[in-house]
């Protein structure tokens, strides 16, 4: 038997024997390796996105709402809202037996209101919310102040802006705080304005339903109901739960004190965005699912490249095996000859596929904004991997070779 | 050294079945310069091979240094010729990517046990025992077909073997290399190496000490010679 670091100078020796057919070979596992790489650092990006950008509506939120499909068949739809001021101070009053922490009327114009300044119009999301409202969805302030207590009991006409709004509405020669502005030609006092916030891949794949974050107007909601038909109706709760786990219990919670308020029969329905996030995780996992099985097919044609390199290999080399067996290599001796040399093709492919792999993903990184999440787990697989295909791809040339009748085999030309 | 008793061997494929040696006895004594010689066909270079344990046979017994062959592995069977038998082949068999120095220290490699510097060491004693040491580092094909066959015999020698097997050592070379080849064979027959050596030709046979004639699988004839030398 030969020594191992024989054996790898032999094979080295071999492989330099054949230039161009090697790098073709170490090409093929380069690229799988390259591509495992990629579809590995978008999907650890594409989630951290997903969840810094999720974040910004409240990670431990959930929505109350009526669920407006609870009248049945043939009698008049019942109407209201079926929240309203007495239910928020209800459940304000429980909040910390219902496992809340806190919680945001949330209430939306019942027509098109028009936003103005002089002759600035602009179209945003207008909401009523509650003061928690900042809070909750980890909205920061860069001018102003957020909603007092007050407001939102005084039904006071003052307004947060986010900066798309504020950009296109206010006079740019003025602080924007404490400058006027109309809704629905009503009078409102700019007290605050909102941090930009991205939600950009959210909006590219839908779940952020199309709202963007810089384009929304707040004002008390208690304001914005009393300009509507309903005074104190409210469209929605949003609730903060003190634990992100318990969040459709708390939601099925105040559901039920809900319709125990409303015996006329009023449903609700209710969201948590744990289960939003649950959703995102199923289409991002399936996603990686997609490439990673692309990524494996490339590396699985690589392998197959490298097992037909072997293959020519060991037929070139007949007469060469031959000679070896007959001045006393063992079957162990060739076998491992043809191994190596198939390992080390493959493992050759797997740096250079890591360094391409690493360098696309910090191209990637920069130019879609994805942050870069190094991976050493992922490095040490995509190198254990492409050990294995050289191994698994070199075999049965290795073998054929191992096992040749040393008489034949001197007979080949 | 050698015991061949009653060998036979023969090659069967799926159109034709052949049998190449029909009861072979032949017993070599450390030594002894052995040609083995016959017409093509007569199955003398099977006959090496068998001798060489590069083949195996169908039948009969065959004792190597006091080993039973036939029992072996294919393992042992490496060893052996790893460590006991030297091939000279006749179209030389040099590794094309190996320089001298690592054609005729591979032996030594598969011998295994064999530190590297001393594996080089005496690939080098070799090569300047056959009048190549000035030519350590050439490749085969950079060297003349007397020069490779030189180094064929440096790598047979390489391990001190038992048995040297050559198969028509001079079929490739001109008639004056064929005859340094042929001078270099005696002078380690002078001393002491046993040979086994396949040749169709009368003047190459007349070196050895003594001549094995086959005729279709069989001893023909078998006659000690006074050296030529």
């Amino acid at each position: 038997m030969s020594a191992p670091a024989d054996t790898l100078t032999q094979a080295l020796r071999a492989l330099a024997a054949h230039r161009l057919r090697t790098a073709l070979s170490v090409l093929g596992i380069t690229i799988g390796i390259a591509a495992v790489m990629a579809v590995v650092t978008i999907g650890k990006g594409g989630n951290y996105l997903v969840f810094s950008e999720l974040e910004t509506f409240g990670l431990n939120s959930a929505w109350v709402y009526r669920d407006r499909n609870d009248t049945p068949p043939g009698e008049p739809q019942r109407e209201g809202s079926g929240i309203d001021a007495a239910d928020v101070t209800a459940i304000q009053a429980r909040a910390a037996r219902l496992g809340i922490r806190r919680l945001t009327p949330l209430v939306y114009p019942d027509r098109n209101m028009s936003i103005a300044q002089g002759n600035r119009r602009v179209d945003a999301d207008l909401s009523g919310v509650g003061a928690a409202h900042v809070d909750i969805v980890n909205d920061e302030l860069v001018a102003g102040r957020g909603f007092h207590a007050v407001d939102i009991t005084a039904r006071h006409a003052v307004a947060l802006l986010a900066p798309d709004v504020a950009a296109d509405l206010l006079d740019p020669q003025q602080p924007g705080v404490g400058q006027d502005i109309r809704i629905d030609g009503r009078r409102f006092r700019v007290i605050g304005l909102l941090a930009p916030k991205s939600r950009d891949f959210l909006s590219s794949i839908g779940s952020a339903g199309g709202q963007s974050a810089n384009d929304r107007l707040l004002v008390p909601w208690t304001t914005l109901a009393s300009m509507g038909g309903e005074p104190d109706g409210v469209d929605s709760l949003q609730l903060e739960v003190v634990d992100f786990g318990s969040a459709q219990r708390v939601t099925d919670r105040v559901r039920s004190l809900l319709k125990r308020r409303h015996p006329q029969g009023l449903e609700y329905g209710g969201e948590t965005m744990a289960s939003y996030i649950a959703t995102t995780d199923r289409i991002l996992g399936g996603v990686a699912i997609i490439g990673t099985v692309a990524a494996s097919i490339s590396l699985l044609v690589g392998g197959m490249g490298i097992m037909n390199m072997m293959g020519t290999a060991v037929l070139e080399r007949t007469r060469e095996i031959g000679v070896r067996k007959a001045i006393g290599a063992t079957e162990r001796d060739i076998m491992a000859q043809f191994l190596v040399e198939a390992a080390l093709i493959s493992v050759a492919g797997g740096l250079l596929g890591l360094l391409i792999g690493t360098a696309a993903s910090v191209v990637l990184a920069a130019v879609t904004g994805f942050p870069l999440v190094p991976s050493p787990v992922a490095i040490l697989a995509a190198l254990a991997v492409s050990v294995l295909v050289g191994l698994l791809s070199g075999w049965l040339p290795a073998r054929r070779a191992a096992r040749m009748h040393p008489v034949e085999a001197l007979r080949a030309d | 050294m050698i015991e061949l008793a009653d060998i036979v061997k023969g090659y069967r494929s799926a159109s034709l079945s052949l049998t190449v040696l029909r009861g072979v006895s032949l017993s070599i004594a450390r030594g002894e310069f052995v040609a083995i010689m016959g017409p093509s066909g007569s199955g003398k270079s099977t006959l090496l091979n068998v001798i060489g344990c590069l083949d195996g046979f169908d039948a009969g017994g065959y004792r190597f240094a006091g080993e039973d062959v036939g029992t072996l592995g294919t393992d042992a069977l490496a060893a052996l010729r790893a460590r006991r038998l030297g091939f000279v082949f006749q179209s030389f068999n040099l590794i094309s990517q190996l320089d001298a120095l690592g054609n005729v220290a591979l032996p030594l490699v598969y011998a295994g046990d064999v530190a590297r510097a001393d594996r080089l060491e005496r690939a080098r004693r070799g090569l300047a025992d056959v009048g190549l040491a000035d030519r350590l580092h050439h490749r085969p094909a950079e060297l003349s077909g007397g020069q490779r066959q030189r180094v064929a015999i440096a790598r047979a020698l390489v391990n001190d073997p038992d048995v040297i097997i050559a198969d028509e050592p001079t079929g490739n070379l001109d008639s004056a290399t064929g005859k340094e080849v042929m001078a270099m064979f005696e002078r380690l027959h002078a001393r002491g190496r046993t040979i086994v050596m396949v040749t169709h030709e009368v003047e190459v046979a007349a070196h050895a000490s003594r001549r094995v004639t086959l005729r279709d699988g069989r001893v023909v004839e078998d006659v000690a010679m006074c050296s030529a030398a």
